[in-house]
């Protein structure tokens, strides 16, 4: 039971893992982007496009899990970073609000996946979601362990790779380095000689992305390819977006925070209880990041803190 | 200038532009909107024309007929959206990101909805109790939103938490209660107990003119009233001052917390009223989804419209027609879902941001950049320095 619950834990909370490693890296460049729900729409339209591309191309018969895999991230990737690319047009650019820019793009976003998803073929996403969903075979032999760390598809140990790669980027590189003090204060860092304008659309591109993949992921590999449409990936967009501050803005943190995110979306499921109190149970993680965020708010500790410059744009000429 | 010297000066050099006239701003706009308009209605036709054979104008009278068929729910829906980015508009001018619109009239209606369904014997008695009734919902309404809103103001002004990450939170919290309630409500049978006193009527706003009416005339009222509020009344003109610069304002020597509180709840109370229409007058149910995604909706408008409440109408009118012609068209032409009016709605959304960077900026060659050189390098010769600016 515990093992089954903790395996579906992890499972869960990569969704949100994949939307906060993206939302942590454009916020670290002073962007608050609440298109992060439609981004991951956009991510998963782009996922289930990329599989029947996969399809058109070769047969459903004999899928190569690898290849299959490279042209559904490619696509996610892309399509995601699409969403990030009018994000950062609008706001790094032409200095629109961020919040309003964000906001629209997760209409446009969710708009996009369930009026474009309705009307694409999406008979074979549940034969092709059997490549992706498992990495490893046999690894049942391995008790306990095996069921919760080794059951998972590629995509979940991606995201933890990734989460990894991110935090050494930003603490141990010096590009990571000038993409934080970006954050912080842009005037500075322009005076440093850092292109801000490069390094915000770069952070805004890749971030989205990224958290393009957790769309992908939760359509082919968490539901199996079995709900794509109806799917409410805009909540789990919030939820990340949520699990940023949850995290600190801390990406290795965000690993853990996942999986009690997670772990509090499915124990509904686990556990004996009315369907009117698994709507009591919905609300937990939104009332533990409102706690998180008083909590830092009232500490006011200097390594909690969200970036200095987080929602307000730069434009180099206003003093 | 060395030719030699690596510059690494930008093609375009972007320029804050005085105020711009007016009636040019809004020729802009309108410009915007009809590009966009052409634009959406050419993936409409896209999509249709996949799945019937009906021509180009076929579907524009469908969309037309759809959007004004039914003209009082279109004035409905008009206001619905025009009160919520009223209920914003206060809290933006001081630069406090209100997201949980959402939040606070789902309490507001919540609290509404369980005075109808608990009280509908007692009101059900006589016409004065009815009234009754009507009124205690409409004052626990308000205040149970005024609460709503007020709890992330409160923690704003003390310990500077960041509201907009807060009120986006307690939005699902709320559609969580609003759950929960539901089963309870519905004696944990079923999801929800459906409409409340459909026979016996309590609690609801009575038929004047039509269903919708009162309910227009409120919102109405509320959209003058604070108008007025905001440009003549020394509360307006505190919140402006604190909007500008929260130093300045307390350097003169304002209050800021009382201010910013002060400010939240009239937010909250219009949140309440408009949670109080959707229970008496709109929907006599609810549900998580019942205001759908108006609350952002609401933030957008209330921000393109630069707060102006006339502005705010204007948008408002054009997203609903917009919204409901082509919900017209997915029906008929059995597109799936309603969605293509969400793409259209962002697509506006985006050309009306673009704009506005027009509107507040002018771009300016840059006869420095490399850029420019290699370009316009040969148009150049002979003639050195060129004639734009850094």
């Amino acid at each position: 039971m515990l093992v089954a619950f903790l395996a579906a834990a992890i499972s869960m909370g990569i969704v949100y893992l994949y939307g906060a490693i993206g939302e942590t890296l454009i916020e670290k460049v002073g962007n608050l982007n609440l298109g992060i729900p439609g981004i991951m729409c956009l991510g998963a339209l782009g996922g289930v496009i990329g599989v029947n591309t996969y399809i058109s191309l070769f047969t459903v018969e004999n899928i190569m899990g690898w290849l299959l895999i490279i042209f559904s991230m490619t696509f996610a990737f892309l399509f995601a970073a699409l969403g990030g690319l009018i994000y950062a047009i609008l706001t790094v650019s032409f200095q629109a609000n961020q919040n309003v820019t964000g906001l629209a793009l997760t209409t446009f976003g969710v708009g996009c996946m369930k009026f474009i998803g309705s009307n694409i073929d999406q008979s074979n996403l549940t034969t092709a979601s059997r490549s992706i969903s498992k990495l490893f075979v046999n690894y049942d032999k391995l008790g306990w362990f095996g069921e919760i760390f080794l059951s998972h598809g590629i995509l979940v140990y991606l995201s933890i790779i990734i989460a990894v790669l991110v935090t050494l980027f930003l603490n141990k590189t010096r590009r990571g380095l000038f993409l934080r003090s970006i954050g912080e204060s842009p005037q500075t860092a322009d005076a440093q000689g850092i292109n801000v304008t490069l390094y915000k659309y770069m952070a805004i591109l890749v971030g989205s992305g990224i958290a393009g993949l957790g769309g992908l992921y939760y359509v082919m590999d968490r539901t199996g390819g079995t709900t794509f449409v109806e799917a409410s990936i805009e909540a789990f967009g919030w939820m990340s977006v949520a699990l940023v501050i949850f995290s600190m803005w801390k990406p290795g943190i965000s690993i853990i925070g996942s999986i009690v995110f997670g772990g509090l979306y499915i124990l509904r499921s686990f556990i004996n209880i009315t369907p009117a109190q698994i709507k009591l149970f919905e609300i937990v993680p939104y009332l533990v990041t409102i706690i998180v965020l008083i909590v830092t708010s009232i500490l006011n500790k200097k390594n909690s803190q969200p970036p200095a410059s987080l929602g307000v744009n730069y434009y180099r000429e206003e003093r | 200038m060395n030719e030699n010297k690596k510059t690494h000066a930008p093609l375009f050099s972007i320029i804050k532009r005085d105020d711009l006239p007016l009636y040019k701003s809004i020729i802009i706009r309108v410009l915007a909107f009809i590009i966009t308009f052409i634009l959406a209605m050419f993936i409409c036709y896209a999509t249709v024309s996949k799945k019937s054979d009906d021509g180009y104008i076929k579907m524009m009278s469908t969309f037309f007929t759809g959007a004004t068929n039914r003209p009082w729910k279109l004035a409905m829906d008009v206001c619905l959206l025009l009160a919520f980015a009223i209920a914003i508009v206060p809290a933006f001018k001081m630069k406090y990101w209100n997201m949980g619109a959402n939040g606070q009239v789902l309490m507001g209606a919540l609290i509404s909805i369980i005075l109808m369904f608990y009280l509908n014997d007692f009101a059900s008695k006589s016409t004065f109790n009815n009234i009754l009734l009507i009124v205690l919902m409409l004052v626990s309404s308000i205040a149970v939103s005024i609460l709503w809103a007020v709890i992330p103001a409160i923690f704003k002004v003390y310990f500077n938490t960041n509201e907009t990450l807060f009120t986006l939170m307690m939005n699902y919290v709320a559609s969580g209660i609003v759950g929960y309630v539901n089963y309870i409500l519905a004696k944990g049978k079923e999801e929800s107990p459906g409409i409340i006193n459909l026979t016996s009527k309590s609690g609801w706003l009575p038929t004047i003119v039509d269903k919708y009416f009162i309910a227009i005339v409120i919102i109405i009222l509320i959209t003058v009233f604070v108008y007025f509020y905001m440009k003549k009344t020394k509360h307006g003109y505190e919140i402006s001052v604190v909007g500008d610069s929260i130093n300045t304002a307390k350097y003169v020597g304002m209050n800021t917390k009382k201010i910013i509180i002060r400010t939240i709840c009239l937010s909250g109370a219009i949140c309440g009223i408009i949670g109080f229409i959707y229970a008496s007058s709109i929907n006599h149910s609810i549900s998580a989804n019942t205001c759908g995604s108006l609350g952002f909706t609401g933030v957008l408008v209330a921000w393109l419209a630069n707060f102006s409440p006339i502005i705010i109408a204007g948008i408002s009118f054009v997203l609903v027609f917009l919204s409901s012609g082509t919900s017209k068209i997915s029906s008929v032409y059995k597109l799936g879902n309603n969605d293509i009016s969400n793409v259209i709605i962002g697509l506006l959304f985006f050309s009306i941001l673009i704009c506005e960077f027009f509107i507040r900026f002018k771009l300016k060659l840059n006869s420095q950049s490399t850029l420019y050189k290699l370009i316009f390098g040969e148009l150049l010769n002979g003639k050195k320095g060129g004639e734009g600016q850094c």
